[in-house]
């Protein structure tokens, strides 16, 4: 089920009645989270829900177990059988062809042909968000900071949650799980804050995000057939789309969530107005990077070990991150392109001179900080070619495809109303960086009418300028 | 929870207002409406068979088509719909709309819910209802006055192969006579709005007229030729000569056999005398 569907309408409009019909009761909401969750990820493939429903049971076993195991010893066996477990069937559903058609290949390299054994393997949409939910869960026991809950539905909420069940964002037990033990409380400015962001998610995902692919799909499937500028601009608008896509995602998700009474973790945090890529890597997905440094960097040694094992500790999070993404090497090409970009901040101790919001305060941004701004969006942009590429050679292509005279000539294509759309989309974004999404707090203080009108013009701009409806992007992960 | 329930409902029901007041404004303002005016419905082989330009240059009318490649029965009744009373129009009879499964129809064109009750009374189900709402959430324009004909080239273009074709003739699709009885009432509508009809059956590819009479329902197809005949007063044929290639596929003419074509039926066009069919042939 499609955030952007209507099917997901009636699925949150009926979802939303009975949830706050059972406000007096804790344990029915809290069932009945778990069945619209379940009913929401079977609507795409009943047959995973089973993949699901072990997941989850296993974390909350071993999160038991390691709870009442009295040594570290036996605590550290149950989280490895955990690990083992979770590991092996996201490597086993996402990672399995990747692994096997690379071992043939080598092997050929040496003049064996062998006839691997290959699978039709399904990847279960949001494997790799559900198992980091549950392997956190069981970090976060093993390392003391949380207690096992006894009660299984509650877990499963919060490993099932729909809103953030298939792509996000990454939460952690420590935060969400204390709010689905509470009860919770209606209040008219939470939902109404929560459509105010569900309404700008869906405005990045259907205006900005879908518009963006129809140019991106040219260029990246034909770039022999585009001049240097239009390849450049072809790059330029998979940046909008994959941010618009995901961080649209993200704002639908925490603006249902917000409906129900939660609050999920912030995933974006605007971006493309960072002034280095340390600065972009704290802003962008943050839940998934903010998980690989508290549960793989730190427990490595993080940044506090001598410079070698810094720089080995860096590649190793951006190059697990690139993975994560997808069992391509194009992924692990991009997550080390981002560590070469970040280790140069690292190691002059330059990776957090840029903590505060770009221009706080202020409308305009210094000189300074727009050069930095504009320099770091063309870095991230680099490194998104070998993201949306589908193989190394392919990247390298489009990149000499950029790399050559007519890079210097118009583009062949200009889409007009797009540039439109995405002149209008900055400056928004811009206005609206000091909030938690762009149109936070947006007409708040305007006469009801003309709030009103302003909802109105987005609704009418994503019903009459949408584009094609794509997958969204992060599914695939 | 009241004020919330309240405002939603007040926004809800505004925007489905606005919705509404947007989407009928926008039909209207997008309705060509000149004296000389003649409005074309038909699937692509009106597209691609019929040149506006020429029919333009060459006649008293200015011709606008809603002629869309796999139109269906659905855009037929929306395009009888939404015709101006005593509108000039010129239709195609066509048996390939009615031999095309359902689901292989366009069904682009507006929302409406006349021509979504009489597809209900003809059998179709909720789901393909249900579809065709989808495809015209948004409006679109129903009309333009320019179009492009095929190359003329001197060798078929096979974009599909011949076996699809015998495969769509070898069994009855069961939609035939519902599709036939919307045909029916879509000509009835335009007859009550007391429109001036002139009809055109274009000629398909020897390879595909042998096809059909080959089928098992080809009786059927006669039978669907001589109930729209009935609405037509006076029969009319152009020969469209064929000593070269004239088609570019099974279905469309090229170029050569479109602007002969075009020529013709623009000669023989008069929305003064009783309704015409034309049947094109070679």
């Amino acid at each position: 089920m499609l955030f952007n569907s209507f099917s997901f309408f009636v699925f949150l409009c009926i979802t939303f009645f009975l949830y706050w019909r059972l406000n007096r009761n804790l344990a029915q909401q809290n069932f009945l989270l778990l069945i619209a969750s379940y009913f929401f990820y079977g609507w795409w493939n009943y047959k995973f829900l089973f993949l699901l429903i072990f997941s989850t049971f296993l974390d909350y076993f071993t999160g038991i177990k390691i709870s009442e195991a009295l040594t570290r010893p036996a605590k550290k066996r149950w989280l490895f059988a955990s690990l083992l477990i979770n590991l092996g069937f996201l490597g086993f559903f996402k990672y399995y062809h990747f692994f096997v058609e690379n071992f043939a290949a080598l092997l050929l390299r040496f003049g064996v042909h062998a006839d691997m054994w290959t699978l039709n393997i399904i990847l279960p949409v949001g494997i790799s968000f559900y198992t980091f939910h549950g392997m956190s869960y069981v970090f976060d026991i093993y390392n003391g900071k949380i207690k096992p809950t006894r009660n299984f539905v509650d877990y499963s909420v919060f490993v099932s949650f729909f809103p953030l069940l298939v792509a996000g964002p990454i939460e952690r037990a420590t935060h969400l799980l204390p709010q689905v033990e509470k009860p919770r409380e209606f209040t008219y400015e939470k939902a109404v804050d929560g459509l105010r962001q569900i309404l700008w998610g869906l405005f990045k995902k259907m205006v900005i995000a879908d518009n963006c692919a129809a140019v991106v799909n040219m260029t990246f499937n034909h770039p022999s057939a585009y001049s240097g500028s239009t390849l450049l601009m072809g790059a330029v608008f998979f940046a909008f789309q994959i941010y618009g896509d995901f961080s649209g995602y993200s704002d639908i998700a925490l603006g249902t969530a917000r409906l129900l009474g939660f609050e999920l973790l912030r995933n974006f945090a605007f971006p493309y107005f960072s002034r280095d890529i340390a600065e972009f890597w704290r802003r962008w997905h943050i839940s998934l990077s903010s998980w690989f440094r508290d549960y793989v960097y730190y427990p490595l040694g993080g940044s506090r070990c001598g410079t070698l094992k810094t720089v080995r500790n860096i590649f190793i999070i951006f190059i697990v991150s690139g993975f994560w993404h997808g069992a391509n090497w194009t992924f692990i090409a991009w997550g080390a392109i981002n560590a070469i970009c970040f280790l140069p901040l690292l190691l002059l101790n330059k990776n957090r001179q840029n903590l505060e919001i770009v221009a706080q305060g202020r409308l305009f941004p210094t000189f300074r900080e727009l050069i930095s701004v504009v320099l770091t969006f063309g870095l991230t942009v680099f490194a998104w070619i070998f993201f949306r590429s589908n193989s190394i050679a392919h990247a390298c292509n489009y990149i000499k495809g950029i790399c050559s005279r007519s890079l210097f000539t118009m583009p062949q294509l200009l889409p007009a109303r797009l540039l439109i759309f995405l002149f209008l989309f900055l400056i928004t974004e811009w206005i609206g960086r000091e909030q938690q999404y762009a149109i936070a707090r947006l007409g708040l203080r305007w006469p009801k009418p003309l709030r009103w009108s302003m909802y109105i013009l987005i609704i009418f701009t994503i019903f009459y300028c949408f584009g094609a409806q794509q997958q969204f992007i992060y599914f695939q992960f | 929870m009241k004020r919330f329930l309240k405002e939603i409902s007040l926004f809800s029901a505004l925007i489905l207002v606005l919705y509404f007041l947007f989407y009928f404004l926008f039909l209207q303002f997008t309705l060509p409406r000149r004296n000389n005016a003649v409005y074309i419905w038909g699937d692509s082989q009106m597209y691609q068979d019929l040149d506006l330009a020429s029919l333009n240059k060459n006649t008293r009318y200015h011709f606008y088509s809603s002629a869309l490649h796999g139109a269906g029965l659905y855009d037929f009744f929306v395009f009888c719909e939404s015709v101006p009373e005593n509108a000039n129009v010129l239709v195609e009879i066509s048996q390939h709309t009615i031999v095309r499964r359902k689901d292989m129809d366009r069904n682009y064109s507006a929302l409406n819910l006349h021509a979504l009750y009489t597809l209900f009374k003809n059998n179709y189900s909720f789901n393909e209802l249900s579809k065709i709402v989808n495809n015209n959430v948004v409006p679109h324009t129903l009309f333009i006055d320019k179009n492009e004909v095929y190359a003329a080239k001197d060798t078929l273009t096979l974009t599909e192969p011949i076996s699809l074709f015998e495969a769509a003739y070898a069994t009855r699709p069961p939609c035939v006579q519902d599709k036939i009885n919307i045909y029916v009432s879509c000509l009835q509508l335009l007859n009550y709005k007391h429109c001036h009809i002139a009809g055109i059956v274009f000629p398909s590819h020897p390879i595909l007229n042998k096809i059909e009479q080959g089928s098992s329902f080809y009786p059927e197809l006669l039978s669907f030729q001589a109930q729209m005949s009935r609405f037509f007063m006076q029969k009319d044929t152009v020969i469209i000569p064929s000593n070269k290639n004239i088609f570019e596929d099974l279905t469309h003419l090229n170029a050569r056999g479109a602007n002969y074509l075009s020529t013709e039926v623009a000669a023989k066009l008069n929305f003064s005398n009783p309704a015409t069919l034309i049947y094109a042939t070679y």
